[in-house]
């Protein structure tokens, strides 16, 4: 198998891209509403509290692993 | 008193641009999603056909935009006959295929390319002329997609798990739905909703991987 291919390059910047791509600002702004809203909806859902990807986890049937919690 | 010359450095953003050469059609639309999703999760920008303007000849856009690009993916899982008549197989992916393995040869270090599948070994069968290359084979599942695209592409920093990619995918398809809504638009495969498809699935792979504080600081 041949080795993978190695992206050294940064995270690209979302807002950097609405410019590349052409998308304008009101319409940005309204695509990040969307974001903001879905992920409200999320955390307003069963999988409040839940660690990042215990929602796979629990759709696969296994129990989500619980994260350590540093405070106690 | 001799001038002195301005020395600007040139800075140039890195091609973070990724090809994706996959069927247009309902039918493939979670593996669409997949790749959008696995391709933000890794850090790089898709690009594809839908995006092009129709004023130039489709050839001539199709050869600039794996130019510009710096990786592509072709999924060639779609070997079967069209069934709207005339009955015909599709072409145009194993010859988009065909551009970026030209390209690479022209310059090898401007370009690298990946060949995926549904089927094991079919490949050999439709496409000999590819043989002893490595196929990424999917099994027409969007998890596929994504494990698969974990084995082609990795990151010395912030590589992102199999299960990071899941998480992009699960909220870019739901975003979809909404998007579909909000656009009134049954289809994904247009430029609008390509383009925004991707700025979305950015900012959800920002989220996951660096936080809530990082998708703020987006605005």
């Amino acid at each position: 198998m041949r080795k993978p291919a190695l992206i050294t390059s940064p995270f690209p910047d979302p807002a950097q891209t609405a410019r590349t791509l052409g998308i304008p600002a009101a319409r940005r702004r309204r695509l990040e509403q969307m974001l903001a809203d879905l992920w409200a909806s999320e955390s307003d859902s069963e999988t409040r509290g839940t660690p990042p990807g215990a929602r796979v986890a629990a759709k696969r049937g296994a129990l989500p692993r619980r994260r350590p919690n540093k405070t106690r | 008193m001799v001038p002195r010359r301005e020395t600007r450095k040139r800075t140039r953003s890195p091609n973070r641009k990724a090809f994706l050469n996959v069927p247009y059609d309902s039918d493939y639309e979670p593996l669409y999603l997949a790749f959008l999703a696995g391709l933000c999760g890794l850090g790089l920008t898709p690009q594809a056909t839908v995006q092009l303007p129709g004023s130039q000849r489709r050839l001539r856009r199709i050869l600039g935009l794996i130019r510009r690009c710096r990786y592509s993916f072709h999924d060639l899982c779609r070997v079967e006959l069209d069934p709207s008549p005339p009955q015909t197989p599709r072409f145009n992916m194993p010859f988009e295929l065909g551009l970026a393995v030209a390209w690479e040869a022209v310059a090898p270090s401007s370009h690298r390319w990946f060949v995926f599948e549904a089927v094991p070994h079919r490949l050999q069968k439709s496409l000999s002329d590819l043989g002893g290359t490595d196929v990424y084979i999917h099994d027409n599942k969007p998890s596929g997609v994504l494990r698969q695209l974990a084995n082609a592409l990795s990151r010395p920093r912030r590589q992102p798990t199999v299960k990071d990619l899941e998480w992009i995918y699960e909220d870019l398809c739901e975003f979809a739905r909404r998007l579909k809504d909000d656009l009134h638009t049954d289809s994904l495969f247009e430029a609008r909703a390509f383009n925004e498809l991707v700025f979305a699935a950015q900012a959800i792979a920002r989220r996951r991987l660096f936080g809530a504080r990082a998708a703020r600081s987006l605005r």
